[in-house]
């Protein structure tokens, strides 16, 4: 039995382990597992849902987590799990916006896309105009399409994780990253983005 | 079809013009904290099942009341109806005197009928010809001749 001190918390800790001790009530462990994936959950939102609500979404994202533990099954598999979690906040949300998609939310995601863009000094004029058609070449995409990309392209994850993560059979989420590589470098040599 | 190495190209450029993620706000790790507390609470208040359930949430703690009380008494009410009912169904069970009258009464009464109907033949046989006919015919042999 893995004995996790509240004070001796290493990165040599399994997500298992973690979550073994987080099922026994120990919120310190939850916290570790909250610091090892949040930039990954954040990250894996931000692609699929934009800026505005990234935190509300992150915190939605967490607190199903938190609520979901002692369901969890299979504790090895807990960032399939997580990321599984991720995609159905980040599905929920983007069902909301279409439900109630307004010039408001545009506009929000615009201030906020602007106080990055101040807030990166160091960024030159090409990267910034690089990221501009990467989100907007990202945005093109259907969710379904985007989800793959995201999950596979962006964040690394097996295509093998990425059907189990989406409930899909591998061959589709195979074709949908063939048809959504495709689209995007069409979309950027539309833009100008000669060295694809 | 795409060569790895354009794939590859194309990953590269994403991954590396991909947009700033927006910084988490600084309590942001507190309040998701604060919040799990309040769930926490949450689910404790109204975990009235008496078992150290661990992070229950309202909806999910209901259902389990609703599914301790409910499935009992349903079956506990179906029991009753069936066995209220088939009691209904049971004759009633009387003394040996009672049912010996009973039945003196019954074999009384039949034979009243019967001997009614025999005397009621004797008088009036012709309700009853033919069938005597259709006897007396039945009874002598066939013959082909």
């Amino acid at each position: 039995m893995l004995a996790v001190s509240a004070n001796v918390l290493t990165d040599n800790c399994s997500d298992s382990d973690l979550v073994a001790e987080c099922l026994k009530g120990d919120r310190t462990c939850f916290r570790y597992l909250y610091k090892r994936y949040q930039q990954k959950v954040r990250s894996t939102l931000y692609q699929l849902c934009g800026p505005s609500l990234l935190d509300d979404l992150a915190q939605e994202v967490f607190l199903r987590v938190w609520k979901g533990l002692p369901k969890l099954k299979h504790q090895e598999n807990f960032s399939t799990w997580l990321y599984r979690i991720t995609w159905n906040v980040a599905s929920d949300q983007r069902q909301a916006f279409a439900k109630q998609h307004s010039f408001d939310s545009q506009l929000k995601n615009q201030e906020v896309m602007a106080r990055v863009i101040l807030k990166d000094n160091t960024s030159d004029l090409m990267q910034l105009h690089y990221q501009d058609l990467v989100q907007r070449g990202l945005e093109q995409l259907s969710f379904e399409h985007r989800s793959v990309l995201v999950l596979h392209d962006l964040e690394d994850i097996p295509q093998k994780e990425v059907a189990q993560i989406l409930g899909l059979p591998a061959g589709t989420v195979k074709s949908r990253v063939f048809y959504a590589r495709n689209a995007v470098r069409q979309f950027l040599q539309k833009e100008g983005v000669s060295e694809l | 079809m795409n060569n790895p190495s354009s794939d590859q190209e194309l990953v590269n450029f994403l991954k590396q013009h991909r947009p700033n993620l927006p910084e988490a706000a600084p309590d942001f790790e507190q309040k998701l904290f604060a919040a799990i507390d309040r769930n926490e609470a949450g689910a404790r208040k109204l975990n009235y099942l008496g078992k150290s359930q661990f992070t229950l949430s309202s909806k999910r703690s209901r259902m389990i009341g609703f599914r301790k009380w409910v499935f009992p008494s349903a079956i506990a009410a179906g029991l009753l109806v069936f066995g209220s009912g088939y009691r209904a169904f049971q004759t009633a069970q009387l003394p040996d005197n009672e049912t010996a009258k009973l039945e003196a009464f019954l074999v009384t009464n039949w034979e009243g009928v019967l001997h009614d109907s025999s005397e009621k033949n004797m008088t009036d046989s012709s309700q009853t010809d033919w069938l005597s006919f259709s006897q007396s015919a039945d009874s002598e042999p066939l013959t082909n001749n």
